[in-house]
């Protein structure tokens, strides 16, 4: 259990974090960029016979003028849209010193998505998982979630095997109200699970998002001399000369990413890939300005 | 075979790329990993073929340094037929007296072996090496400077010259031998000219099979006869003074002439010259000599000042030249006075007296050293002046009932007269009593060599004789060495006064034993004090039948006039050397800083050490004389003059004394292996069939020089990432 020592502690860190991605989302909104969400609220769908009872405030006087009748305008939804953050925290998300750990970059992306969302008037739901959930936050659009979405982000260690794919399926069913998805995860699984999972979300009729963080030295492999590789989710332990195998193992993650790509693509998933060394700001401006444009 | 084994020892070097390999691997950085996934999948598309080349790397290495450790070992082959490396060879020239023996009409056994020598030099292959050694008792490395200079050999060759010194070749093959393991070559050949002559094989034959047995590990030993044409063989042993040497008259000299050889020589002529004066030469004719034989020649010539003087004799013909030729050095004291003072003269019959042997054996006729002989109750003090000599026959230091004792006032100046420098001989008889010298001649006055312990009495039956064998210092040393003074030994002594040999530090300084008897005794010793004239103890009598009979014995004149001249020289040096001893000249204290030429009868001057301090004196060393003759020191630069100190320096006759030579069968014999054996001047004295030896090195570099260019090609490529 936390103690109040480390409340506190976390508090401060969630607040940096807060700081850290409100800054971020005001620059996107000082930018160019319009907020994609701008737009999402409700839908008309027909108008219905007034009954007594019904709030007068919804009675359509223009057609009562054409056709001296009261009726109603109905509505199909009448809440906000839902973006379901979902944040991996396997043990494999624990890679990266400082800044660029690839966990802390998926906090830093999920609490900024978090901001732009509930202060569009969205609700924002957070689910932290590794191979099954750790954390779930219901939706909500109240400004405080935000405060709440923090904490727990911030109280979030890396821990255990990543399982997505069965995660995403299991979400699908639970989840019958369409709304956006992001994932935010380095995607260490297996891809065709994986994208089972993104499948199941796609056809309950989620807009799915993958946030794909990845670490410069998994993408690079820029190793030297001697070097022992110890499984950050298994007890694996490799010793071998990274320089000598560095093309087999870029051409083996090539593969990987080719068929995660093609995954998504093929049902229509947005892939962002992230590079936990460099700055977050301009890659989800250049993210929110290509949605803008596809929209 | 190789030929640095040692270096084997580098193929544990083959080690160090495992060594290596393992350790590496155990120094590796660890890195927590999240992409397991793709490593594992890159890992198994790449272990096996890294791992083979990985292994393929290291066998590599691992090769290349037990190569390398095989190239350097030096690793030789023997190839089919002939044809192999170059030679360094390794070539001993017997330049002893010996080898001066005619080997033709008009060439020696040095020449003949010349020209052997520079057959082998010409039949070596191209880039071959030679270096030279003469040897006679020590071994002189003559070049040439640059051993892959053949041509330069040639030249060494023909300067060398022969020594007039004995012969030994273990110091050569000693020498030879540290050469050849120098030699880088994988063919050593070592060749040794020499007329193969008995004394100089076996005075050092373990010594000798040692060294050649460690030379015949790594180097063709081949041993080339120069066979003597003729064995005639007479030799000047000695020049010995007949009379007292005196300015103005007529010196006769006996001049020692010895068959050393196996055959009789005929038809022989012996010439003495004084001073290099040929027009005054004197000769005459021996009919024969036979085997064995010393026969005395009297020779002589007038002598017209006084001073020193070089005789030189001369024999000739025989088939050794070498030996034929003796200088000496003769110092002509005529102004000298000699007083002797005679404990027990017998004026009825003089004879009977020692004085009168003595008196006669310094002036044999009457015509020498002026002698002044006083009984000892009249000897005063003031006889001793003017005398360079006292000699002190059979005197009672004491008076004992009506024999009168010499007085305390001539015992007292004594002192002062040896301290003078001047010379004095004591000598034993009935009337001395050890008792009193001790108390007054060694313990009170520092001139007794040692103590005296009492009169000894041979057995009736078996009287002791003199042991010529014994002397080993100067002047008396001739006994030994030359063949003249044989009869010494035969000298009978029946009673002597005994010597306590003492082994204090101060005596063993100044005191020395000349000559002992065959019992060990000592029988004559000295003892001189630096800087002071010398005191010679005789331990028997010079006129009592009774004690010896020494002084009716040939050997009796020359005994006495080497004594006293001797101790008239005491304070000079010794001028009369032999060709392997040590030259000493004796220069002032103000000299002692002044560089010194030693000028030697043939070539040209060579430059001494400075004087250094020996017993009191300074003195110039001359060491390493080759030949026989007359040298002189003089100050460098300077040209030499009659006052600078002379030395004649006679050749090593005892190198002649037996000049048979081992057969091959005897060589074999004494070395224990069986050495390539040819002689000189016969055809086909190297054939080159041993050449076979032909180093492997540079093929094994080449190789290695290949593998380390296909390691860097492997290692570049297995470096590569996969």
């Amino acid at each position: 259990m936390p103690t109040v020592s480390l409340q506190a502690d976390v508090l401060t860190r969630a607040e940096a974090l807060g700081l850290k991605a409100r800054g971020i989302v005001e620059g996107l909104r000082i930018g160019e960029h319009k907020s994609p969400y701008k737009g999402f609220s409700v839908e008309f769908v027909q108008h219905r016979e007034y009954v007594p009872g019904d709030d007068i405030r919804h009675i359509d006087w223009k057609s009562y003028g054409r056709s001296e009748r009261y009726t109603i305008k109905q509505y199909e939804q009448e809440t906000n849209f839902i973006a379901h953050l979902l944040v991996d925290a396997s043990k494999s998300m624990e890679y990266g010193e400082g800044e660029s750990n690839k966990l802390q970059v998926a906090k830093l992306i999920a609490a900024t998505l978090a901001y732009l969302v509930i202060h569009q008037r969205d609700s924002a739901a957070l689910g932290v998982f590794d191979d099954g959930w750790r954390a779930r936050l219901p939706a909500s659009s109240q400004p405080g979630h935000i405060t709440t979405i923090l904490r727990t982000l911030e109280e979030v260690q890396p821990r255990d095997k990543g399982a997505i794919g069965p995660l995403l399926s299991e979400l699908a069913q639970q989840v019958r109200r369409r709304g956006l998805v992001f994932l935010i995860s380095d995607c260490f699984d297996d891809v065709a699970e994986l994208v089972k999972g993104l499948s199941h979300l796609r056809f309950a009729g989620h807009e799915v998002t993958v946030f794909h963080t990845l670490h410069p030295d998994e993408t690079g492999f820029p190793f030297e001399g001697m070097t022992r590789f110890i499984g950050l989710e298994d007890t694996t332990k490799l010793l071998t000369r990274p320089n000598l195998i560095r093309p087999a193992y870029l051409r083996a993650l090539q593969s990987y990413l080719d068929e995660l790509r093609d995954g998504c693509r093929a049902h229509r998933i947005d892939h962002v890939a992230i590079d936990t060394a460099k700055p977050l700001g301009p890659t989800l401006a250049g993210w929110l300005a290509w949605r803008l444009q596809t929209a | 075979m190789f030929l640095a084994p040692y270096m084997l020892l580098g193929g544990l070097a083959a080690s160090i790329p495992v060594i290596l390999h393992f350790f590496y691997r155990s120094r590796y950085r660890e890195v927590p990993w999240a992409a397991m996934k793709f490593l594992l999948t890159s890992i198994e598309q790449t272990s096996r073929r890294l791992k083979f080349q990985e292994l393929l790397l290291l066998l590599l290495r691992t090769a290349l340094l037990l190569l390398l450790a095989l190239a350097l070992a030096r690793p030789t082959f023997q190839t089919a037929l002939g044809g192999g490396d170059a030679v360094d060879a390794v070539i001993v020239l017997d330049s002893s007296l010996s080898m001066q023996a005619r080997s033709g009409p008009n060439t020696t056994c040095l020449d003949t072996a010349r020209e052997a020598a520079r057959s082998v030099v010409q039949q070596l292959p191209p880039n071959s090496t030679v270096q030279i050694l003469s040897a006679s008792d020590v071994a002189t490395v003559l070049g040439p400077r640059e051993p892959g200079r053949l041509d330069l050999a040639n030249a060494v060759l023909d300067d060398l010259s022969p020594s007039d010194r004995g012969s030994d070749l273990q110091p050569a093959i000693v020498e030879a031998g540290r050469l050849l393991a120098q030699s880088p070559s994988s063919n050593k050949e070592l060749y040794i000219f020499s007329d193969m002559q008995r004394g100089a094989w076996e005075t050092r034959a373990s010594e000798i099979k040692a060294a050649l047995d460690e030379i015949r590990k790594k180097a063709t030993v081949t041993l080339v006869r120069c066979t003597p044409l003729g064995r005639g063989n007479v030799a000047i042993v000695g020049i010995t003074p007949q009379t007292t040497l005196r300015s103005g008259e007529r010196a006769d000299f006996a001049v020692l002439v010895r068959n050393a050889g196996p055959l009789p020589v005929k038809g022989l002529t012996v010439t003495l010259t004084l001073d290099d004066r040929e027009d005054r030469a004197e000769a005459q004719a021996l009919a024969e000599i036979r085997p064995g034989e010393t026969r005395a020649v009297v020779l002589g010539n007038r002598i017209e000042t006084p001073g020193r003087h070089v005789v030189r004799a001369v024999v000739r013909p025989d088939d050794l030249a070498g030996d034929n030729r003796l200088e000496r050095v003769f110092v002509v004291n005529d102004r000298v006075g000699v007083l002797v003072v005679d404990g027990a003269p017998d004026l009825r019959d003089v004879r009977r007296s020692g004085s009168y042997f003595l008196a006669h054996a310094l002036n044999p006729e009457a015509s020498g050293l002026p002698v002044t002989i006083v009984p000892v109750e009249r000897a005063a003090p003031r006889d001793l002046g003017g005398k360079e000599l006292c000699i002190l026959v059979n005197v009672p230091l004491a008076a004992v009932g009506d024999r009168p004792g010499l007085s305390p006032d001539f015992l007292r100046a004594l002192e002062p007269f040896v301290q003078e420098g001047k010379g004095l001989w004591i000598i034993a008889g009935d009337r001395v009593d050890p008792k009193l010298y001790n108390a007054e001649l060694f313990e009170r006055l520092p001139l007794l060599p040692y103590k005296l312990a009492k009169v000894a009495r041979a057995p009736k039956d078996k009287p002791w004789t003199l042991d010529r064998a014994s002397a080993e210092f100067p002047p008396f040393v001739r006994f030994r060495q030359e063949q003249g003074y044989a009869s010494i030994d035969r000298i009978e002594v029946r009673t002597a006064m005994e010597l306590l040999q003492d082994k204090s530090p101060e005596l063993a300084r100044e005191s020395r034993v000349h000559l002992r008897l065959n019992t060990g005794q000592p029988i004559l010793a000295s003892r001189r004090v630096p800087g002071q004239g010398e005191v010679l103890f005789l331990g028997t009598s010079v006129h009592d039948e009774q004690w010896t009979d020494l002084y009716v014995t040939p050997a009796f004149v020359p005994f006495v006039q080497i004594a006293t001249n001797a101790l008239l020289e005491s304070g000079q040096f010794e001028m009369n050397r032999l060709v392997n001893e040590s030259l000493l000249a004796p220069v002032s204290r103000e000299q002692a800083e002044t560089p010194f030429d030693l000028v030697p009868p043939q070539g040209p001057r060579r430059r001494l050490d400075f004087a250094t301090q020996q017993e009191g004196r300074w003195l110039v060393r001359a060491d390493g004389l080759q030949h026989a003759g007359v040298y002189r020191v003089v100050p460098a630069g300077r040209e030499p003059s009659d006052a600078d100190p002379l030395f004649a320096v006679a050749p090593d006759t005892a190198e002649t004394a037996d000049l048979t030579a081992l057969t091959p069968e005897e060589i074999n014999t004494l070395l224990g292996f069986s050495p390539v054996q040819v002689t000189a001047g016969e055809s086909g004295t190297f054939s080159g069939a041993e050449r076979l030896n032909r180093e492997a090195t540079w093929w094994l570099l080449a190789l290695l020089l290949i593998l380390v260019l296909a390691e860097m090609m492997l290692a570049w490529y297995c470096g590569r990432a996969w």
